[in-house]
């Protein structure tokens, strides 16, 4: 009963984090609508071609398409006709009297319904009021899938989301645990405190190193198509977000190789402990005001560094928090282990 | 009694200042020939953002030199000295302040002999008072931390490198912010406009300052 007391919180860990890979990894992605050619519409008949992703079309799906702007229904398609599995083609009239707007297609089945990519209409001759359109949409999916968001420019690497944000979420943590143990060691002078922010400071330049390392591959697969807006498209931009995270991993690289050229263990205690708490407060002034200056790439942003303007819907939301969880419960294991190890290496050395 | 501490500091440091002349010469002499390699590698430059931002680099490296022997040329005798005669956070202040003057007059220096070798086009908009305003505030953040870093790294053995490595990734928000405000000012903005920029970097220098003051004891204390 007391090791359950004791431990419970690790067993939790394992729990979250096991399904947090089962879930990104097994959940297949939701259907949708990549591309639409032609992506821009003209006057009279046009046969648009879209492609999907996931969407398993067949024959015997029953298909409605219809342009929208801001959830209003236009101009129903006819002539729906399948292609192939995820390809299909319809004709959409378009009259001399549309707003000229950015307006999407929805497509509905009795499986599912999404949207496509924004379709441009080229020109409109008459700029009107919107008139919604009746289109028959009987049949509709009425049960929502599990599965998770299928959204442009992401597709697959969504489920990065499980991975690379909640090592930013981790280091942040464990960062802040060593900061309060630098300020517990000023207080006390126990060299105890000291080994703590020490090695919690080498477990947050772990995560650095992971959220670094996952965000550049995310970044390379989805923001790299981005040229117009950056001129470096690779496997680093320049981004307020990605700087903080540089600095940080810079900040803390440089606690180290403090650390490491002074000798004495109390002087070495008492120098890092001060710069770490001056670093720190810093960085966090760093994390708390750029992002309102500038702006970033990374979603919720242009103003506002807070969380909680991540466009998640609830699928998502399902598991981003149990892995945001799963994750600092495992970093918080890891410093605690790395504690222990080091109390053990510190009586060795003093026998 | 701490105001009269800190006027005795400062005289303190000046007079040490006056006495070894050749480090004050030299620092300007490095500023002068940092500007002159520049200036014959650029000539003119046409982008009014590629000056500023070559000036600041400029500043941050000859502060980074100047306020590198805050600590350093202190023997231990005479550390422990003072530290017999006053409380360290009137030290830290002092020395904050007094590299704060050596700093403006630095940049002050550097401004007007940049100004003489690189030439720029596009600096006919500078509204002059609020660019000296960033210069000020800018200037302010990059002495203070640097001379509560110095403080750090005057405990190791390699001073000046480890003073780099520790103090560039915290200088890089002021300095930033600092760029940005005086791009600002260049491209002929107001006061008005700098007003997120006046606010932040007044607060980080002032949370810089409380930083060392409460921190500074703990180091001296050795």
């Amino acid at each position: 009963m007391k090791t359950v007391k004791k431990h419970w919180w690790k067993a939790l860990s394992v729990i979250l984090l096991v399904y947090t890979f089962g879930f990104s990894f097994l959940v297949p992605l939701s259907p949708s609508i990549k591309s639409a050619s032609p992506s821009s519409l003209k006057l009279g008949e046009n046969n648009v071609l879209f492609t999907g992703y996931n969407t398993n079309f067949s024959p015997q799906d029953e298909i409605h398409v219809a342009i929208e702007f801001e959830k209003q229904t236009l101009i129903c398609g006819t002539n729906v006709t399948v292609l192939n599995e995820n390809q299909i083609q319809a004709r959409f009239i378009i009259p001399d009297s549309l707003p000229s707007k950015v307006l999407h297609v929805r497509l509905h089945t009795n499986r599912f319904s999404c949207f496509s990519p924004e379709l441009i209409k080229a020109f409109s001759i008459i700029e009107s009021p919107i008139e919604s359109a009746q289109c028959a949409t009987h049949n509709l999916a009425d049960v929502v899938p599990l599965d998770i968001p299928n959204r442009l420019q992401l597709n697959e690497t969504i489920r990065n989301l499980m991975f690379h944000v909640p090592m930013w979420f981790t280091m942040m943590v464990i960062l802040t645990l060593s900061f309060w143990y630098s300020i517990k060691y000023l207080n006390t002078f126990d060299l105890k405190y000291d080994r703590i922010a020490r090695e919690a400071v080498n477990i947050g330049l772990l995560f650095a190193v992971l959220g670094l390392v996952t965000g550049s591959i995310w970044a390379k697969f989805t923001w790299s198509e981005h040229t117009d807006l950056f001129t470096s498209s690779g496997w680093w931009v320049n981004d307020v977000k990605l700087n903080g995270a540089a600095i940080t991993t810079l900040i803390y690289l440089a606690y180290r190789i403090l650390r490491n050229s002074l000798q004495e263990a109390n002087q070495k205690a008492k120098v890092s402990a001060v710069y770490n708490i001056f670093a720190f407060v810093l960085m966090l002034v760093f994390i708390m005001i750029l992002p309102r200056i500038t702006d970033s790439l990374h979603p919720g942003n242009g103003g506002n560094p807070a969380f909680g303007k991540y466009d998640l819907d609830n699928t998502l939301r399902m598991v981003f928090y149990p892995a945001v969880l799963g994750w600092i419960l495992l970093g918080v294991w890891m410093l605690s282990l790395k504690k222990r190890i080091s109390t053990i290496e510190n009586t060795l050395d003093d026998e | 009694m701490f105001h009269t501490q800190l006027l005795h500091l400062i005289k303190h440091e000046l007079s040490l200042e006056m006495k070894q002349k050749h480090f004050l010469s030299s620092i300007i002499l490095y500023i002068v020939s940092t500007i002159f390699v520049c200036s014959l590698s650029f000539t003119s430059i046409s982008e009014t953002s590629i000056w500023n931002a070559l000036f600041w680099i400029i500043i941050l490296f000859s502060l980074t030199n100047a306020i590198s022997k805050s600590f350093l040329s202190e023997n231990s005798d005479k550390q422990l000295f003072l530290y017999t005669l006053i409380n360290p956070k009137v030290l830290i202040l002092g020395k904050i302040i007094y590299n704060l003057v050596l700093s403006i007059l630095l940049v002050v220096l550097s401004f007007i002999v940049f100004n003489i070798f690189i030439q720029s086009d596009g600096l006919t908009d500078m509204n002059y008072p609020l660019f000296f305003l960033a210069v000020l505030l800018g200037s302010t953040s990059l002495s203070s931390t640097l001379t509560m870093v110095s403080a750090i790294a005057s405990k190791t053995n390699n001073n000046i490198g480890i003073l780099s490595i520790l103090a560039f990734p915290i200088l890089i928000p002021s300095i930033l912010l600092s760029i940005q405000f005086s791009n600002l000012a260049i491209n002929g903005g107001t006061t008005d406009m700098a007003g997120q920029f006046i606010v932040f970097l007044s607060l980080i220098n002032l949370l810089i300052i409380i930083l060392s003051f409460l921190l500074f004891p703990y180091l001296w204390r050795e």
